[in-house]
């Protein structure tokens, strides 16, 4: 904790420090968000009634949220990173629409 | 009566337990200025009787209030009661070593 | 774990907590303060501090007293007065705005307005929204700093390799970084479930603010949810007069098909219709779960139109919220809470504490600037706040009660106080501990005397006529201004660990630091 020096993590460009804390912030909150929405729609599916499977989901959207930014700090793999925050949203926040839709 | 009796008593083995996994470590008896290795049964031992006091201390918990407010209860008990312990080691240490100062 | 994941555990560890452990205290110090929020609130209304009453003024009398206030007012909410809140209160919409006052329930007469957000209407939204209400940015950030918070715990876990050699390790005696270092690891460690617990389930308490669409997949609409969940009923007017019944007839029916349950509070739904309806809301006092039960009444007839009851999951996450909001009647773990939440207070400034003690001679000898604006930064948010909020009380007790506008004069006074906290640490650095410390002991020692000259209940008075509420806090202030005192003069008397000098590390501090990092890391 003490000194990063004595460590330097490989992000250490200022840009690439940005892209990472928008990414994992922002991109995993939306990724979080759609899951959650998913996961309620999914859990309703296979049974439980629809205002439990909703609560269920999104309490345990916290913990995937939690998860997703500790992954998300210790992840070195940029393209890796980059393909689940930004393109993980936009798949699952697809999936939902089409769900909602259809 | 019998709820201040229980609360003593949760807190008492709380903290009392937390002493007993204290004092299976040699450092901590550094600190009470009792230098000892406890031999590895000794340490099995001491750290037996601890967990066993932190499960009275819930047992008595849930005596208490009941299970909801009684795990709620022993969950923060339990914090209460290992800082007590953190606060006793800090506290006798430090006055050992004050005198230890003054005396030389 | 390969030693790649712990580093970077360790820079999220090091750069969450500078940047939103201000904020964090700002949470964690207002929470503990909600924690006996109700008793602020009658230390900061002496119109409120009534005696409990046996036999409560009857519910038809408290409708006609909000009636005559309210008008045609669309709804009206009582309250009923609790152990905690020996006051009845009505509420009602009027031009947009949400009036509430309180009565008292003895006599069934208003009670007059102290002018004051209180406990309950400033420090206790300020620990869950900051009170920053545009946009609700407020709840954004404190969620926003809620997950920090747990990516803090859980990345403070994985970097502290020796958890359990340094369970039970506090040394006074060591220099500044490593007791700072020593206190921030043993609340962090022994506090571990509280914390987490606390953290996680205030933001499972809104759940849905945090996650406006989770019903998005599952429902047709918001309301369709709600609906479920809650078990929201509504029927519109029947634009006809009605013959309501008695309040505390529906009010014993409530209790009756409760069991024995009393009602916390209840709305009446287009008074004076004949399509009025009664809503009442069950006491949950005596248990942790906050539960949901609601029943909607005929207003004429007393026949039940709606009754909600919990499913198992709703029971689980109102479990969670219940051990949050402590609404419940429990003095023994209301005064852990309290103990539990400063000791949260004292983890996030240690950890403040530590990042600068163990930077302050390396930032000097390479000439960087950033010790400073976190050392002010952590001033302002620890100290700086502290003093604010006694300012906050203070302002109470001085400005007269007839005043215009008078709450936000009060609020006024915590946020000039608590700009003038970081702007002080910005400019006096390491001689700004002491100053404030000094501050906070004057000014909490200044409290509890301005409530007994300007009051009158004193603290031999409070205590004989059984004021816990006044008692306990003009107590605690004391005991505040007692602590405040001893440490600022330790601080003076050591000036060596607070301000820039550190002796003792004369030489090779930046390794000192990096083997102490090492230690840790």
């Amino acid at each position: 904790m003490a000194d990063i020096a004595s460590s330097p993590p490989r992000w250490q460009p200022a840009a690439l420090l940005v892209l990472r804390l928008l990414a994992v912030i922002v991109g995993g909150y939306y990724l979080t968000a759609a899951l959650v929405s998913l996961g309620a729609a999914g859990m309703a599916g296979i049974g439980l009634p629809g205002s439990e499977a909703v609560v269920l989901a999104a309490m345990l959207g916290f913990l995937v949220y939690l998860g997703l930014l500790i992954w998300g700090f210790a992840e070195r793999r940029m393209r890796l990173l980059c393909l689940v925050f930004l393109g993980g949203p936009l798949l699952a926040q697809g999936l939902l629409y089409l769900q909602a839709g259809g | 009566m019998r709820d201040a009796l229980l609360l003593a008593g949760l807190l008492v083995a709380a903290y009392a337990g937390f002493g007993l996994l204290a004092l299976s470590q040699p450092r901590n008896w550094e600190r009470l200025g009792r230098p000892f290795r406890p031999a590895r049964r000794a340490v099995l031992g001491l750290r037996a009787g601890g967990a066993a006091l932190l499960g009275l201390s819930l047992l008595l918990a849930w005596l208490r209030d009941g299970p909801s407010f009684g795990i709620l209860l022993w969950v923060v008990g339990l914090t209460l009661g290992a800082l007590c312990t953190v606060a006793s080691l800090t506290y006798i240490d430090q006055t050992r070593k004050r005198r230890g100062v003054s005396r030389s | 774990m390969g030693a790649g994941f712990r580093a970077s555990m360790n820079w999220l560890h090091t750069w969450a907590g500078v940047v939103v452990g201000a904020v964090l205290f700002a949470i964690f110090w207002m929470g503990t303060l909600s924690v006996f929020d109700r008793e602020i609130d009658r230390w900061m209304m002496p119109e409120t501090r009534l005696a409990p009453v046996a036999e409560p003024a009857s519910l038809d009398r408290i409708r006609e007293v909000a009636q005559a206030l309210a008008g045609d007012a669309p709804s009206l909410f009582i309250s009923l007065p609790t152990e905690r809140q020996p006051v009845l209160g009505i509420g009602f919409r009027k031009d947009g705005e949400f009036v509430s006052r309180n009565v008292d329930p003895a006599t069934a007469t208003l009670l007059p307005e102290r002018g004051t957000l209180g406990g309950t209407g400033f420090i206790f939204p300020f620990h869950f929204s900051l009170n920053i209400k545009l946009w609700s940015i407020g709840y954004w950030l404190v969620g926003l700093a809620a997950m920090a918070m747990l990516a803090l715990l859980v990345s403070g876990v994985i970097v502290h390799v020796k958890i359990f050699a340094d369970f039970f390790t506090l040394r006074t005696d060591k220099k500044a970084p490593r007791v700072a270092l020593d206190l921030h690891n043993v609340t962090g460690v022994l506090g571990l479930p509280f914390h987490f617990m606390i953290t996680l389930s205030g933001l499972i308490i809104f759940v849905l603010v945090y996650f406006p669409n989770a019903w998005q997949g599952t429902f047709p609409d918001r309301a369709g949810y709600f609906k479920e969940a809650f078990g929201s009923y509504s029927r519109p007017k029947a634009n006809q007069p009605g013959d309501p019944m008695s309040l505390d007839a529906l009010s014993a029916e409530a209790v009756r098909l409760w069991g024995g349950g009393t009602p916390l509070y209840l709305r009446l739904w287009h008074t004076g219709d004949a399509n009025a309806v009664v809503e009442f809301r069950r006491s949950y006092e005596d248990r942790v779960t906050m539960n949901t039960d609601t029943l909607y009444l005929d207003a004429a007839t007393g026949a039940v139109l709606s009754r909600q009851t919990q499913q198992p999951i709703m029971t689980a996450q109102r479990f969670l919220s219940g051990l949050h909001f402590i609404q419940f009647r429990h003095w023994t773990l209301r005064w852990i809470y309290f103990a539990l939440g400063l000791s949260g207070c004292v983890l996030i400034a240690t950890g403040f504490l530590f990042w600068l003690e163990s930077r302050r001679k390396r930032h000097e000898k390479q000439g960087l600037k950033g010790l400073g604006v976190v050392e002010g930064l952590t001033i302002g948010a620890t100290t700086g706040i502290i003093l604010a909020t006694l300012s906050f009380f203070i302002a109470n007790k001085l400005l007269p009660p007839g005043m215009a506008e008078r709450q936000s004069y009060e609020a006024w006074a915590f946020y000039l106080l608590w700009a003038a906290g970081f702007a002080h640490g910005w400019i006096r650095r390491g001689q700004a501990w002491a100053e404030q410390s000094w501050a906070i002991a004057a000014a909490a020692l200044c409290a509890p005397v301005l409530n007994a000259l300007i009051t009158g209940d004193h603290l031999a008075r409070s205590l004989s006529k059984g004021q816990w509420a006044v008692a306990g806090m003009d107590l605690a202030l004391l005991a505040l201004a007692a602590i405040a005192a001893l440490t600022a003069r330790k601080l003076q008397r050591r000036p060596a660990t607070t301000s820039r000098a550190m002796p003792g590390r004369a030489q090779g501090s930046t390794r000192g630091s990096t083997r102490e990092g090492r230690q840790h890391a």
